[in-house]
């Protein structure tokens, strides 16, 4: 794990820079003790979690950061369009899919391969992920979900329920939005509606003269992502709206992985099914002893179910058999993917925060 | 056969780990073997379509892409085309470009000013849309041209839908100079 986890962050060599090394050697450390604590402690979600949160506002001082290097020579930030290496997100990759099936080309402003965050690049990324943790993506490589899980932690108490049928909204939106895409030719919604939208792009000249948009993109995330986890106490942007979660829910059957509930051990007092942040259990469920296709196998339910009877499980073997084993088989490909995918990006964002406290500039 | 069963799923679950490695050690030519294996693309509708002629104008140079209709399943009724002036800082402010999208005579000429970036033209034909979009980059300007469909030639007109590669074809002035790529920013 140390000598991997060395190789997968420095990708093969040490940077040349103080604020690269010095950002190298903080995210190795923490990563690292992160998962020696995972390992010693025999708890997933809180030290998952540690690593998680962070992540999503990491991403947005690494991209940010990136996107303003990036045109910081252009007099005008030009449009979407014309925007000829724009690094493509997993969420807009799941539009660009059925297009892509349908022409084999890509309807995105991008490089297929060779720049950061390539159309094809990520789109080999999002398949291995997918096959090794299914739905699991969410929780241990997603850079966006960090918002959301972040604000769900503020309150003890939820303010109020939601009601359980928004559970299906992503499916809902997926569906739309890729017929809308395929309809349009266009990325509707990572261009217009996408929740994260506010603190990952900068708005094309003429979307910044139509104020109203960005103050759209404000409203839906400071709605989506910040006031509504914090007052339902979910990850509500990823379990109300999200269409790539729902894409993943789908894809999640060819992982080997799955969070179960040992019926026999299971004592009823519905621990899990009031804190899985992603509304994936319910009544029916757990008498089935299952977590359902939304689980996102954070681990929540199982570091705090009392019986013990919530458990990671490989699908094949027996229900309540080999908890350990398959707690441990998930969680190295979960904490590879986590490291390189979403350690670079902590590496990123902390030598620019280096960077600016120390020069005024970041990059 | 329980046991097999079982067995299969651990290692299945087993080969997770070094698969996912693999991938993030190898990703950049997995990516270039998915691209060829399957002949993945940018669409023209991002990329602007390949440039089938290269005017000279001395101080600065004109790239005219062919005309991008693509769809999902076939030709769209509405497309663009794009032209790009180059290089930013030979350009004049004013530059008027004349173009015979169809070689059909139906010429008209596009008008840039580089300096508060406003297009307008001359002699616009019905088949060019009124607001364009235009882009400045660090290395010039580039135009996307709404079209309409109908506007290629007398038959298309009457109805024939042929593909517009033909168009490139039939028109001279559309042929490749210099053939190329989207242009590179
Ligand atoms: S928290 Fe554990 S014991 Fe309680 S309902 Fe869930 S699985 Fe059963
Ligand atoms: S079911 Fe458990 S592991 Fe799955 S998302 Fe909910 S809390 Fe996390």
């Amino acid at each position: 794990m140390l000598v991997i986890s060395a190789f997968l962050l420095a990708n093969g060599g040490i940077p040349r820079d103080l604020a690269h090394r010095l950002a190298l050697a903080i995210t190795y450390t923490t990563f690292n003790a992160v998962f020696i604590l995972m390992m010693y402690t025999g708890k997933t979600d809180r030290f998952r979690a540690a690593l998680y949160v962070p992540l999503a506002p990491f991403f947005t001082i690494s991209f940010m950061g990136r996107m303003i290097e990036q045109f910081h020579a252009h007099p005008a930030f030009v449009d979407f369009v014309f925007r000829e290496k724009l690094p493509i997100c997993p969420i807009s990759l799941s539009m660009t899919l059925v297009p892509a099936a349908l022409t084999r080309t890509f309807f995105w402003p991008g490089m297929l391969t060779g720049t950061y965050a390539a159309i094809v690049s990520m789109l080999v990324i999002w398949i291995t992920g997918s096959l090794a943790l299914g739905r699991g993506w969410c929780s241990w490589g997603c850079f966006f979900g960090g918002w959301d899980e972040g604000f769900s932690r503020v309150l003890s108490k939820p303010f109020f329920k939601a009601p359980a049928w928004l559970r299906d909204l992503p499916f809902a939106s997926l569906l739309l939005f890729a017929l809308l895409s395929a309809a349009t030719l266009f990325p509707v919604y990572c261009v217009l509606f996408c929740p994260v939208k506010a603190v990952t792009d900068i708005p094309p000249e003429h979307f910044m003269k139509a104020a109203w948009m960005w103050r759209l993109h404000l409203v839906i995330f400071f709605a989506a992502v910040v006031a509504l986890p914090v007052l339902v106490k979910r990850r509500a942007q990823c379990a109300y709206f999200c269409p790539l979660g729902a894409l993943q829910c789908g894809v999640g059957c060819v992982s080997p992985f799955e969070v179960r509930i040992d019926t026999k051990a299971c004592s009823g007092c519905g621990t899990c099914i009031r804190n899985c942040p992603l509304l994936a259990i319910t009544e029916e469920s757990l008498a089935r002893g299952s977590c359902g296709i939304r689980c996102a196998k954070c681990g929540k339910c199982v570091d705090n179910c009392p019986s013990g009877a919530a458990h990671f499980h490989i699908k094949t073997t027996e229900p309540g058999a080999g908890k350990n084993i398959a707690r441990l088989l998930f969680l190295y490909p979960a904490f590879f993917f986590m490291t390189a995918f979403g350690g670079s990006i902590w590496m990123d964002a902390i030598s620019r925060i280096i960077l600016l406290v120390f020069t005024g500039r970041m990059f | 056969m329980a046991l097999k069963i079982k067995n299969t799923g651990y290692a299945w679950a087993a080969l997770t780990t070094p698969a996912m490695i693999l991938m993030l050690m190898y990703n950049e030519n997995l990516s270039r073997a998915l691209i060829s294996a399957f002949g993945l693309r940018i669409s023209p509708r991002f990329s602007g379509g390949e440039i089938v002629r290269t005017a000279d104008h001395g101080r600065y140079r004109t790239n005219i892409h062919r005309p991008v209709f693509n769809g999902l399943t076939g030709d769209r009724k509405t497309g663009f085309i794009q032209v790009d002036w180059e290089p930013v800082t030979s350009l004049p402010e004013t530059i008027r470009e004349e173009l015979d999208i169809y070689g059909n005579a139906e010429k008209f000429i596009v008008i840039l000013n580089s300096a508060d970036g406003t297009v307008s033209y001359e002699n616009k034909p019905f088949y060019v849309a009124e607001d364009p979009i235009v882009s400045h980059f660090h290395s010039g300007w580039a135009v996307r041209i709404g079209l309409k469909k109908g506007g290629r030639n007398k038959e298309e007109r009457e109805g024939d839908q042929g593909g517009l590669a033909g168009a490139a074809q039939r028109n001279p002035s559309l042929q490749s100079q210099k053939p190329g790529e989207s242009r590179k920013r």
